[in-house]
């Protein structure tokens, strides 16, 4: 066993004592090291709203929400938000800027009351002014400070909250955090790790987030059936009476849902779409029976020899009816073409046209042309369902024979 | 004899006279005391519920095991608690701050004694008193233990002793309550058996930790990291007239996870504008549950529902629109019936239909509509399904949008 001389021991015992105090203050100094003010509190329901959690906002383009429950009454009039990117305990001596973070510069702009924020159910009120400190780079700040000489008192039943505009998210993908301290004088003395004489205190966690890109593609469409029960079935009809014959006394008359031809024009184009007509008038053989016109034409009685026809909108879907050009209204004589009463195939009678009679068209120059004649147009997207009410008389010197025609409806979409 | 075997001799004399002192023990020491009648008891111990310094007027017990060195019939038990020894005979002056009563002493936790055994405190909560005044045997193979209650520690961190006596005698000589009369503790002429010991209260280990606010929240298709980019349509991302596309499931659906520890919860925000191409939108689902009727359907909504929960509960999602169950269908349900890319039909949307929301009003607000929530601590992954369908006249074009989903903790 070693000797040691007392005055050794001594020296031995002495540095022994002063180890255990340096320790024993070291223990002391860590469990008091978070509480600069030994009544601070923790602040309660403390979060922090953003209002994008997109690293790639645009600087200075976000809004967040500070809101907290005070721990304990005071006049508040200091409070700091400082955003770390390694932890959100108050105390701790580092705290990293996240990258590319920006509280809005060296004077954010901060929202204390609900009259410019609606969202906000409980404010500061007036009088505060923010500050951005601990500058990272360039015009970009890490801390909050807001402070008003005035103050506002604050229970431990009070929630605070305001808005700081202008943010800057940070530029990386995951968790940052804020230190949130509150302070009942405006010099506050802050930085990590002493942090001045606060009064409550909280930490918050935040984090960016992937965005949800979603692409869809909508194609050009255009719906488009000519028929006469329903799309699909031939737009087949005979004209006249029970025979299919025409008269020298009375119009027939091809309307309604029996007989009538109908179209339906569906479509997406951002420009519309119109229906033009195609066909000739009437023909056997060499014998024709002659147009109704590129005006309205109206039946005056007997012997009026004509074929024409004239259109309206039965259904609309979306959209607006298709807008009819004039000779094919059917409204020249102040009748209308959805008033033609269907008679094909039945008794011939000039009440068919309606009253006052509804009157009809047929340009045949521009029907016999190359794309046809303009009979309809649509000038946005819609969806509709149209009649067109087909006429025809004759006189007592009009050719005997079978007429016929073969008539189109081309739709063309404008996108 | 020369100085140095005198010395050596003496040295030697005095090694021995140490080696038997040590060998005769505390027989030896106390054999400088008078007892009545003695022996020390044995297998003596005093376990202590709590040895911390006890500056806060807390309480604990202390439980007295021994066994009588003498079979004899005990009247009385003393334990003496003394700052300086346990040696009997000595003066005992109370440890700083000990008491071994609040109001009244009591005694808990017996074994070892039967009959009626009263306890009480003496020399202001210094020595505590435990008779019985029938007596009882008391063999030498019997422990005896029981727990002092409510005794105050002392408020220096250290070694501290007690003095453990038995009587037997109930009244007068050999009794506790003749020992009693000397308050100093130094009487060993009425004690039967006896014994010390020592304990010490001890600096409490203080343990300091922090657990920061944390959140970790993901978006994503198919893990964590990835983007989370969505084509919604058939293969050619070409929405349908006749039937929705759906895009949902592990494939094509989207995914966010959420773990926080904060103590109020969460709630997950959803931001964004409808699908858009140019001035061209396709309608929001609306702030309503929304049902596919048929065909033309010109819609663009989600709905979400829990994947999984690791811990805490699954969050809730308070806007029926988000809920996909109001026409009797269920957002998951369609987990299975990824149709993006495919050919749409409406047995996409489940049977039933599930339904979809979109409140475009509050998902274009400053911090969006909230989609979700959770109100504790948890841990949960979760898909939002989106769904969309175009009428006829819905204008041709590449419609997109971005979604964020934003988790805000309440700490």
């Amino acid at each position: 066993m070693r000797y040691y001389p007392r005055t050794r021991g001594r020296i031995f015992y002495r540095g022994a004592l002063l180890t255990v105090a340096f320790v024993v203050a070291i223990f002391g100094l860590l469990e008091a090291r978070p509480l600069s003010k030994v009544d601070a509190a923790q602040i309660t329901t403390r979060s922090i709203t953003m209002s994008s959690s997109n690293a790639a906002a645009a600087a200075n383009s976000n809004t967040y929400q500070i809101r907290f429950t005070a721990a304990s009454s005071y006049t508040v009039k200091a409070i700091v938000v400082d955003f770390c990117s390694n932890d959100p305990i108050v105390g701790d001596a580092t705290c990293t800027a996240p990258t590319g973070f920006d509280v809005g510069g060296a004077t954010p702009t901060i929202i204390t009351s609900s009259g410019t924020d609606p969202t906000l159910s409980a404010t500061l009120g007036t009088g505060w002014t923010g500050a951005g400190t601990n500058l990272i780079t360039g015009s970009q700040y890490r801390t909050l400070t807001i402070t008003n000489s005035t103050g506002v008192a604050v229970t431990s039943a009070s929630v605070v909250s305001f808005d700081m505009s202008n943010v800057t998210n940070p530029t990386t993908v995951g968790s940052f955090y804020a230190r949130i301290l509150t302070y009942t004088t405006t010099t506050t003395g802050y930085a990590p790790g002493s942090e001045g004489s606060y009064s409550d205190y909280g930490g918050v966690a935040l984090s960016t987030a992937a965005l949800i890109t979603i692409t869809s593609r909508v194609q050009e469409q255009l719906s488009f059936c000519v028929y006469i029960s329903s799309c699909g079935t031939a737009a087949t009809l005979n004209l006249g009476d029970s025979h299919d014959v025409l008269s020298t006394t009375a119009p027939a008359i091809a309307a309604g849902a029996t007989y009538g031809v109908y179209y339906s024009l569906s479509t997406n184009a951002s420009h519309g779409a119109m229906v033009y007509l195609k066909g000739s008038t009437l023909t056997s053989g060499a014998y024709t029976i002659p147009a109704a016109g590129s005006s309205a034409f109206t039946y005056s009685g007997v012997n009026n020899d004509f074929f024409g026809l004239c259109t309206y909108n039965s259904a609309l879907t979306a959209g607006s009816a298709p807008t009819v050009i004039g000779e094919y209204q059917g409204v020249g004589a102040g009748g209308t073409c959805a008033g033609a009463t269907n008679n094909s195939g039945g008794t011939l009678s000039t009440t068919n046209l309606g009253t006052p009679y509804a009157t009809f068209g047929f340009n045949s120059t521009n029907t016999g042309s190359t794309y046809g004649d303009q009979l309809a147009s649509i000038a946005a997207p819609g969806s509709s369902v149209n009649a067109i009410v087909l006429a025809a008389g004759v006189n007592a010197t009009q050719g005997d024979g079978i007429y016929s025609t073969t008539l189109q409806l081309i739709a063309t979409g404008a996108y | 004899m020369s100085f140095g075997k005198f010395r050596y001799r003496s040295v030697t004399a005095v090694v021995i006279m140490v080696m038997l002192l040590v060998l005769a023990g505390p027989n030896f020491l106390s054999s400088f005391k008078v007892h009545a009648v003695d022996g020390q008891i044995t297998s003596r111990s005093i376990q202590m519920g709590d040895d911390s310094s006890n500056t806060s007027g807390g309480t604990t017990k202390y439980q007295v095991t021994f066994k009588p060195y003498t079979s004899a019939t005990i009247y009385g038990v003393i334990v003496d608690f003394c700052n300086t020894d346990p040696i009997p005979g000595d003066v005992c002056t109370a440890p700083t701050g000990f008491s071994d009563y609040v109001t009244t002493a009591s005694a808990s936790n017996v074994s070892g004694l039967s009959g009626t055994w009263v306890a009480a405190q003496a020399n202001s909560g210094r020595t505590f008193e435990y008779t019985n005044a029938s007596g009882q045997s008391m063999p030498t193979s019997t422990a005896v233990s029981f727990a002092i209650n409510n005794v105050t520690n002392p408020t220096v961190v250290g070694t501290f002793y007690a003095r453990i006596f038995t009587f037997n005698s109930n009244s007068g000589a050999g009794s506790a309550t003749q020992w009693l009369t000397t308050a100093n503790g130094t009487d060993i002429t009425n004690d039967f058996d006896y014994g010390g010991i020592a304990l010490s209260v001890a600096a409490t280990i203080n343990v300091t930790s922090k657990v920061q606010e944390q959140i970790t929240f993901c978006v994503y298709i198919s893990s964590c990291g990835t983007a989370a980019t969505v084509n919604l349509g058939d293969s050619h991302d070409v929405l349908s007239t006749t039937a929705p596309a759906v895009a949902s499931g592990a494939t094509y659906g989207v995914f966010y996870s959420l773990s926080t520890n904060a103590s109020n919860g969460a709630v997950v925000y959803l931001k964004g504008a409808t699908l858009t191409s140019g001035a061209n939108t396709i309608p929001a689902a609306g702030a309503t549950p929304y049902l596919y009727s048929g065909t033309n359907n010109d819609f663009f909504g989600l709905c979400s529902y829990n994947s999984a929960v690791t811990v805490g509960s699954a969050p809730t999602i308070p806007s029926s629109e988000y809920q996909g169950t109001s026409n009797g269908g269920t957002c998951s349900g369609l987990a299975t019936l990824s149709d993006v890319n495919t050919t749409q039909t409406t047995a996409a949307l489940g049977a039933t239909y599930a339904t979809f929301g979109f409140n475009s009003t509050n998902t274009t607000s400053t911090y969006g509509d909230e989609l979700a929530a959770i109100t504790a601590p948890g841990a949960s992954v979760n898909a939002v399904v989106l769904a969309a369908g175009v009428s006829v006249t819905q204008a041709s074009g590449v419609y997109t949008t971005t979604l964020q989903l934003i988790a805000t903790g309440t700490y």
